[in-house]
């Protein structure tokens, strides 16, 4: 008898043997590149996976998070290179994947990267218009921002009245975020308005509603300090100065507050986003090296670690789990593809292009892969039939 | 020498009695360590009824959160190795593992299963997944998987 129970178990299917919480559980788990083949295995996979709470859970527990670069190659053409990819062992090459860019129009040259966060990218396109964008699920919304133009800009006469709010030469700050406490993407810019008064305004993204809170502005602050462009993490954007870095200027989503927090003494220090952890990378210090410091431990100072970096003008863009940098060189200094140092500056590896490198790309962003869609008040429609 | 270990009784589907260190089993299951501290076991009476796990997965069960109790000091490389032996069962004594660990909360084991089942899908063809899980009826029509199969080729 026991025989036959046994024999009618081996017989039954793991979906048939587990609940599907359990089986969710391990899906969970799967790293993302992974889940377009997986999600074909079953229909209850399937529905396991596409269920909204699905992609934000994936994303949360980030146990194989996803690093992806998105370069901008002139204006019409973007493509992603995997850089978990570039840690293996066993690649000889790395593949540059062509995107679309999310214009319904072929874009002209007024477009540009703002920033990336938890799995979005953020871009902006004169004359008003933020462009939220997955560029993993390739999907986007755009937010206007015209009020924004109305209320700080210049008029420019030439042919004819054009008013202009670049983000990069207007704003005073800005940056790209999330606020947890509200499940929500949030866009901040700070600039001074024609009355000459200084604003504050939030945009919230899932309902794409700006709201204005000037009085968060600290007032004694000296703006040409501060470079506009700020990077988000644990729950902060984080901005640094031009010329000497003492402190680390941050604007908290959930208490909706400015403070500061110390950096290091550096000169013309690029703040950046390195795994996770804020980092700052200076050229000239030292001839022929890039220093660069890795916050590691957020708001610990003595967390603070150092890499020298054997190339004048190395640009990092990620760290990995390992603490190694992946970054790349400047056409001048060396050949294309990317560079992998460790913290004492060794050279691991350097990962050519397998098809060439694309020409001029500096303009990059690294984001990580995440499956959610654009967040939005409205209900998605119901897609029983076929799914 | 103190006071000798306290133990308590766990009881498989099987009716088979396992005494066990409280110890164990404490660090390692949110339930029974809620159980403990709740006062809802009783050390001269009581025994704990596991109607859902086996004799046989219960051992196994126990011999995890003995080894990684009494062990824990030791390098990560023999722990991982020791896992990873614990671990080679075939595929229904691993899903019987996962409910067990599942129903007793046990973390640690059940995010070594969980990684471990992962590895069995990553990487894989859609036909090699659906033999490795024994996934017959994958629940498609006819169409969908068409659909599928002509969309991904390289998938299956």
């Amino acid at each position: 008898m026991k025989q036959s129970s046994m024999e009618k178990k081996k017989l039954k299917s793991f979906n048939d043997l587990l609940p599907p919480e359990l089986i969710r559980a391990i899906l969970l788990r799967v790293p993302i590149k992974h889940l377009a083949c997986v999600r074909c295995v079953s229909k209850l996979w399937n529905t396991l996976i596409s269920d909204p709470n699905f992609a934000k859970s994936h994303l949360d527990l980030s146990l194989s998070p996803s690093h992806t670069c998105l370069f901008l190659q002139d204006n019409s053409h973007a493509y992603s290179v995997d850089l978990d990819a570039l840690l293996q062992d066993d690649n000889d090459g790395v593949d540059a994947i062509a995107l679309s860019l999310p214009f319904m129009k072929k874009p002209s040259s007024d477009f540009h990267l703002l920033g990336s966060c938890r799995g979005f990218v953020l871009l902006h396109r004169e004359p008003q218009f933020l462009i939220l964008w997955n560029p993993f699920t390739d999907s986007s919304k755009r937010i206007s921002y015209s009020h924004m133009v109305y209320a700080a800009t210049r008029d420019i006469v030439y042919n004819r009245l054009v008013k202009v709010f670049c983000f990069l030469h207007d704003a005073l700050l800005y940056g790209f975020g999330y606020d947890a406490s509200q499940d929500d993407y949030v866009v901040v810019v700070a600039y001074k308005g024609k009355d000459d008064e200084f604003h504050f305004d939030l945009c919230y993204l899932r309902s794409n509603s700006w709201i204005s809170l000037d009085a968060a502005l600290p007032k004694s602050l000296y703006w040409d300090d501060w470079k506009p462009k700020g990077l988000f993490c644990n729950g902060a954007i984080h901005w640094s100065t031009h010329e000497y870095c003492v402190d680390i200027l941050i604007f908290d989503l959930k208490e909706r507050s400015f403070s500061t927090i110390p950096g290091q003494h550096l000169f013309k220090p690029r703040l950046v986003l390195l795994g996770g952890c804020l980092a700052f990378y200076l050229y000239g210090v030292k001839e022929n090296i890039t220093e660069i410091w890795v916050m590691k431990e957020y708001k610990v100072q003595s967390s603070w670690t150092v890499y020298e970096i054997p190339l004048g003008s190395f640009k990092p863009l990620c760290l990995s789990a390992n603490g190694d940098i992946i970054g790349r060189c400047y056409p001048w200094e060396g050949e294309g593809g990317f560079y992998i140092y460790n913290v004492r500056g060794e050279l691991l590896k350097h990962v050519q292009y397998l098809y060439g490198e694309p020409s001029n790309h500096i303009r990059s962003v690294v984001h990580v892969d995440c499956l959610m869609a654009v967040p939005s008040n409205i209900k998605k429609k119901k897609r029983k039939k076929g799914m | 020498m103190g006071s000798p270990v306290k133990k308590i009784m766990l009881c498989s589907s099987e009716k088979e009695i396992f005494s066990v260190e409280e110890q164990v089993m404490v660090q390692h299951s949110v339930i029974i360590n809620n159980m403990i501290e709740d006062g809802s076991y009783n050390h001269e009476e009581s025994k704990i009824p596991l109607d859902c796990v086996d004799s046989k997965t219960l051992k196994k069960v126990i011999d995890y959160c003995t080894h990684h109790t009494h062990h824990h000091n030791d390098n990560q490389e023999d722990l991982e190795a020791w896992d990873a032996q614990f671990l080679n069962v075939d595929s229904n004594g691993l899903y019987d593992l996962l409910m067990a660990a599942n129903y007793l909360e046990i973390r640690n084991l059940l995010d070594l299963i969980y990684g471990t089942i992962k590895n069995m899908i990553k990487g894989k063809k859609i036909d090699e997944i659906r033999r490795i899980f024994n996934i017959k009826d994958h629940g498609f029509t006819p169409e969908e998987e068409e659909q599928n199969r002509k969309e991904y080729p390289h998938f299956y």
